[in-house]
């Protein structure tokens, strides 16, 4: 456990100094621990994999020395370029809804921390891709593990993206904790870093409904007691929504601060989104193009954004390309088969709606919350345009486009999936949203100018 | 404005909300509707054993029902109701706070319950689990899938099986998408470390596989998968065989 804590610790120093060392600065102190977190394993995981493909062998004794190598450079980068105190968020809980909020929050990571301790894997996804992947690459100390190349090897999805496993095979390596543990506090790790990026970004804008939104976001029973996608159940999708969440905070700070360093650094967590799962290539492009959007014409900004995006992506393009492709869907070669069931079209599109907002057991009333706060916004624009909200519903048409192009029956696929897509950009979601009406005092109102403005 | 039009207009949301699902009871009939609405009931109760689900149902529904109910009784409220709303929300709730207030309650209040059949869950899990190993407890999650093939498997010792193995099909099977059999289950749960492999041959005969290739892959036992029935096979290590 005291290893596996080091692993995050290292992780969270590398992310917070990188931040700071692009000119994140001066920013509430829970943000900057909560982006920290979710960069600095995006980038250990990264390192893991740009070890892998250097053949240097992924033992225990290097991936500690990497690990001591990220912490100490993270620490000294955020040491040597510790400015002024980051602003505090001023916003305590005040009402009673806010203290039970509070309460509810701590009192469900509390019994996740306890499934975790106590209950072994039981995904069968995780079980059968992710926690695979790991196994098999802690095992023989390479990446990539040549059985990922026999085409007769058994693996779910050879070809899925390694970035989670990199991280769970380095704390394998370690022998930080047992097997089961990892799995599950691995991918976990990213829901109190996603918890505290919008709790930075959501309760100074919302004064009066920041901790109870902040609740409905954590507590969605998708998150609570879904075992095939909860923020304990060892898949990844919340991790790629953190990824996703923090590169368009990254971007929105780009903007406001006008440093093109931010802008490659979006595309760095980008990049880290589609090393996790492969949608995280579409909201990746989905970004960029929202960036685009709101710059209102291609600039330098998104040529950056893009370039480092390419960059780090392209290694794993490679690496893909080359892997066995057993047990994949195939959506390419049935799209330009042009194998596109339209008939079944009605169906899926009912089941998606009735997972989006007929199912208080699962995606809770999440997303008739996001669509009344849109609803009520002073401003459509500044949710929608200004805060890449509208990736959302291009990126749940795409989703839709899938599903009929899926090799499953029916509408299997929607009801094994579409949950786990919605969680990945919940966080987006919710950050898009929260405080579009409610800017008060003379600090808001001049920001409330500037968004209308613009 | 008149008392009675600020009170409409204020309540705006709600009419528009009662309109919708008139609508939709007008529109797909009141038979067609309860059933839609006991399936929403069922969906919510799903994750918890037959014997408790029904009673947290009825609490999922109660509590759902009086968080709503006291929104839609909102305007009618007066002294004592608006002190407490006053007192919960932290201050009056103006006109364009209402949805909001009434969104983010129900919200809190959905998740509070989702908490509590989570509660529950993980103290089922724990009664059940509290007397077993860790091994035994991955077992007891593995049977809840093939319960079949695991039984055969603990027939045959497999446990104890050393070296690679092959999940043989036939080449003929159809087996449609997806391809959740034998190789996932025996991979995911019972041969760590020892890798698997998946081949199909015709009428899954063996002797169709090069022996070259099961030895470069030191293939030591077989589980074969054939038109829905499972076998097994042991590969003796040759003399000079390949080191394991």
């Amino acid at each position: 456990m005291i290893a596996l804590t080091l692993v995050f610790a290292a992780a969270l120093l590398l992310g917070a100094g990188v931040l700071r060392l692009s000119g994140l600065r001066a920013e509430p102190l829970v943000l900057e621990l909560g982006l920290g977190w979710i960069l600095g394993s995006g980038l250990v995981g990264l390192l893991v994999f740009a070890s892998g493909l250097m053949d240097v062998e992924l033992t225990g004794a290097s991936l500690a020395t990497l690990l001591l190598a990220c912490g100490l450079v993270g620490g000294g980068l955020w040491g040597m370029s510790r400015t002024r105190r980051p602003p505090s968020l001023g916003a305590r809980p005040a009402s009673p809804l806010d203290w039970v909020s509070v309460g509810a929050i701590l009192l469900f990571i509390g019994l996740v921390l306890l499934t975790i301790a106590t209950v072994p894997l039981t995904s069968f996804d995780a079980r059968m891709i992710w926690s695979a992947h790991a196994r098999l690459i802690a095992d023989g100390a390479v990446y990539p593990p040549p059985e990922l190349f026999d085409p007769a090897f058994v693996i779910g999805h050879p070809q899925y993206p390694p970035l989670v496993p990199l991280i769970e095979a380095l704390a394998l390596s370690l022998e930080a904790a047992p097997e089961s543990l990892v799995f599950r506090a691995v991918p976990f790790a990213f829901y109190p870093a996603t918890l505290l990026v919008l709790g930075g970004e959501v309760l100074p804008r919302e004064r009066r409904w920041g901790w109870p939104l902040l609740a409905a976001w954590a507590l969605m029973p998708t998150l609570v007691i879904y075992e095939e996608g909860a923020a304990d159940a060892g898949v990844v999708d919340l991790p790629m929504g953190a990824f996703i969440l923090a590169a368009a905070v990254i971007l929105s700070r780009a903007f406001e601060r006008d440093r093109l360093g931010l802008f490659g650094l979006a595309g760095v967590l980008a990049a880290c989104a589609a090393y996790t799962k492969n949608e995280g290539l579409v909201l990746g492009v989905l970004l960029g193009v929202a960036l685009i959007a709101r710059a209102g014409r291609p600039r330098k900004s998104a040529a950056i954004y893009f370039a480092t995006w390419a960059v780090f992506l392209l290694p794993w393009l490679v690496v893909r390309s080359q892997l066995a492709g057993a047990f994949e869907e195939g959506y390419l070669e049935r799209l330009l088969a042009g194998q596109i069931a339209l008939a079944k079209a009605p169906a899926v599109l009912w089941e998606m709606a009735s997972r989006l907002f007929l199912a208080p057991a699962r995606s809770g009333l999440f997303w008739w919350l996001v669509v009344g706060w849109i609803a009520t916004a002073g401003s459509k624009r500044l949710p929608l345009v200004r805060r890449f909200g509208w990736i959302i519903g291009a990126y749940l048409v795409i989703v839709f486009g899938v599903y009929l192009i899926s090799p499953w029956p029916g509408t299997e696929q929607v009801e094994l999936s579409f949950l786990r897509v919605l969680l990945q950009v919940s966080p987006l979601a919710l950050w898009a949203v929260a405080g579009a009406l409610t800017f008060r005092g003379p600090a808001g109102e001049e920001s409330m100018r500037a968004e209308t403005q613009s | 404005m008149s008392r009675r039009e600020r009170f409409w207009l204020q309540n705006l949301w709600l009419a528009v909300a009662g309109a919708i699902v008139l609508a939709l009871v007008l529109a797909v009939g009141p038979g067609q509707f309860a059933r839609a609405v006991a399936s929403l009931v069922e969906s919510t109760i799903r994750p918890l054993p037959p014997r408790i689900w029904r009673e947290f149902a009825a609490l999922y529904w109660v509590v759902i029902g009086v968080a709503a109910g006291a929104l839609i009784a909102w305007p009618l409220f007066s002294g004592l109701g608006v002190g407490f709303i006053r007192w919960f929300f932290g201050g009056p709730l103006y006109t364009g706070e209402r949805l909001r207030g009434a969104l983010v309650a129900l919200v809190v209040a959905n998740a509070l319950v989702a908490l509590g059949v989570r509660a529950v869950r993980d103290a089922i899990r724990t009664d059940v689990f509290a007397e077993m190993s860790r091994r035994e407890r991955r077992a007891v999650i593995a049977t809840e899938e093939f319960p079949e093939l695991i039984a055969q498997l603990e027939e045959v010792g497999f446990s104890q099986w050393r070296g690679n193995g092959l999940v043989l099909r036939s080449s003929s099977e159809e087996i449609g998408w997806p391809a959740l059999r034998a190789e996932h289950l025996v991979l995911a749960r019972r041969a760590w470390p020892r890798r698997t492999y998946f081949r199909t041959t015709p009428g899954c005969a063996l002797e169709a596989i090069d022996r070259d290739w099961l030895a470069s892959h030191r293939i030591r036992w077989i589980v074969f998968d054939c038109n829905g029935e499972f076998g097994f096979l042991r590969i003796e290590r040759e003399p000079q065989g390949d080191a394991q």
